[in-house]
């Protein structure tokens, strides 16, 4: 432990004219939102850290401030009762890949975090840190080629310039356009619970509420979180009857995010094989999590089978007018891992009841 | 000003003031000496050269800040060494020649060492999961699967579980 007793915060003096940020480990939850709310702006929460110091080397973020939560206690819990599951935000991705309860109740959370990275990374980053990462995209924060690149042009959008220099046609891009922002939404986790419809738990100096992730997610690669929030956990309702959900994702590396992921769950009426509500979250296509309704329609209130499955699948991104051979190939993709993401959900389904 | 922790690294223990943006990496390579631990793509968190054990899993020391490893215990490639001679791991890597250029050995070895500890029965498919953080340059990654599962052979022995 420090032995830095002079210290207010018990955390870790250091001069700054030598460290790119000053590095807080605040021991009490107290403390911790205190930090946040003072240094609104300037700094950041480091949980894992595998995200946010990848983005302090980009210079994509640079933070005065870097809060660690490595010595709050609590929030890295798995909970199962009655009426839902409750994951603390500081699980690692490990954790929720690993844990028997998860994979019993919803396999679509752990087979998304088997998904992430390499298990260097899955060892240390954690479910919050995973559902808040910044934005991907070649433009703005990604590989040393980018970097070096980065300097010779003008900044794209979210680096403080006034367009989007992201190509139009590209697999690292998205293929539904919403806003000005081409950088595609790229959280598994987030995937995962978003086709849950999970809801998250916000804290704060100014108290607690709770987002519908849905609303969370509410816009091109922005989310509802203030810089002082802390996301504390996600809850995931059990609505009593026969549910099952599975995941499917495509990446070029090990630690690649997703060029395209799919999370789907599918609700069953009481007679098991009829499907009451289908939901189908695809990552990489759109800057927020874009929900298949044109498939989730073709599949509720109809008897599942593998045809229908297919059927529903081929529906998917076809509204989707211009296309070129990345995007067309993304589109293809994304309905080929929707069909193996809801097989896999079926299969789940018979394992689990 | 500057913070200082405690480690223990490969059994010895150490007490170090950091500065706040140190990495795990840098303390290890530039401090104690432990130049096995590479530093290849630098906290971008790809190469899996910088791989070390800390609680005895397996992370990225380019990706974990100094000041958070505050009293853990450290294992670096330098430190798997039983009795003075070759871990049963380093021993099949030798053995087999799964070995190039070297730079990425130490990385995939704790790798390896993580796994087996974990799951000593690990079939191919883990063993790909578990080294799939570790890149090769030079490509060869056939022959480290196949002395993964020698040493795996050696390690399901209890005589030689030590790390």
């Amino acid at each position: 432990m420090s032995s830095d007793g002079s210290s207010e915060y018990k955390v870790e003096q250091a001069s700054t004219s030598d460290s790119r940020f000053q590095y807080f480990a605040p021991t009490s939850l107290t403390e911790f939102t205190e930090l946040l709310e003072k240094n609104y702006d300037h700094a950041k929460i480091c949980a894992g850290g595998t995200d946010l110091l990848v983005q302090i080397t980009q210079c994509a973020l640079q933070p005065k401030y870097v809060v660690s939560t490595s010595h709050l206690e609590g929030f890295d819990k798995i909970e199962l009762n009655e009426d839902a599951l409750n994951i603390g935000s500081l699980t690692t991705v490990r954790a929720i890949e690993k844990s028997r309860i998860i994979n019993q109740t919803f396999p679509v959370l752990s087979e998304a975090a088997h998904e992430i990275g390499a298990i260097q990374i899955r060892n240390v980053a954690t479910l919050g840190g995973n559902i808040c990462q910044n934005l991907k995209c070649a433009e703005y924060n990604q590989s040393h080629i980018g970097q070096f690149m980065r300097e010779s042009i003008k900044p794209c959008l979210k680096a403080g310039g006034t367009a989007c220099i992201a190509p139009f046609d590209s697999l690292r891009h998205v293929v539904v356009e919403k806003g000005i922002c081409r950088a595609p939404f790229v959280s598994d986790l987030g995937l995962a619970l978003h086709c849950l419809d999970s809801s998250l738990t916000i804290l704060s100096r100014r108290g607690e509420r709770i987002v519908p992730i849905r609303q969370f997610y509410f816009g091109p690669s922005e989310f509802d979180l203030k810089e002082d929030e802390f996301v504390k956990q996600a809850t995931v309702s059990i609505n009593g009857s026969r549910s099952s959900s599975g995941f499917a994702k495509y990446k070029q590396t090990a630690n690649g995010y997703a060029i395209v992921a799919v999370a789907a769950s599918i609700l069953f009426e009481t007679d098991n094989s009829t499907c009451r509500k289908a939901s189908i979250s695809i990552g990489g296509v759109a800057p927020s999590p874009y929900e298949a309704v044109e498939a989730e329609s073709l599949l509720e209130g109809k008897k599942i089978d593998g045809e229908l499955i297919a059927q529903a699948s081929r529906a998917i991104l076809e509204s989707v007018k211009h296309r070129g051979v990345a995007r067309s190939f993304k589109i293809s993709l994304a309905r080929s891992l929707a069909k193996a993401a809801l097989e896999k959900a079926v299969v789940h389904g018979v394992d689990v009841n | 000003m500057t913070s200082n922790i405690n480690l223990k690294i490969n059994g010895a223990r150490y007490a170090f003031s950091v500065r706040d943006d140190e990495t795990l990496l840098e303390l290890l390579r530039t401090r104690v000496g432990l130049t096995g631990v590479k530093k290849a793509c630098d906290a971008i968190g790809e190469c899996g050269a910088c791989t070390v054990l800390v609680g005895g899993r397996a992370i990225y020391s380019c990706l974990y800040p100094a000041l958070r490893a505050d009293g853990a215990e450290i294992v670096t490639i330098e430190g798997l060494a039983v009795d003075g001679g070759l871990n049963p791991i380093q021993e099949s890597f030798l053995k087999l020649g799964a070995i190039q250029c070297g730079f990425c050995t130490p990385g995939m070895i704790l790798s390896t060492q993580a796994l087996l500890e974990e799951n000593p029965e690990a079939s191919v498919q883990d063993i790909h999961d578990a080294l799939s953080g570790n890149l090769c340059r030079c490509t060869g990654y056939e022959k480290i699967i196949e002395a993964i599962m020698m040493a795996k052979q050696t390690y399901a022995k209890p005589v030689s579980r030590r790390g």
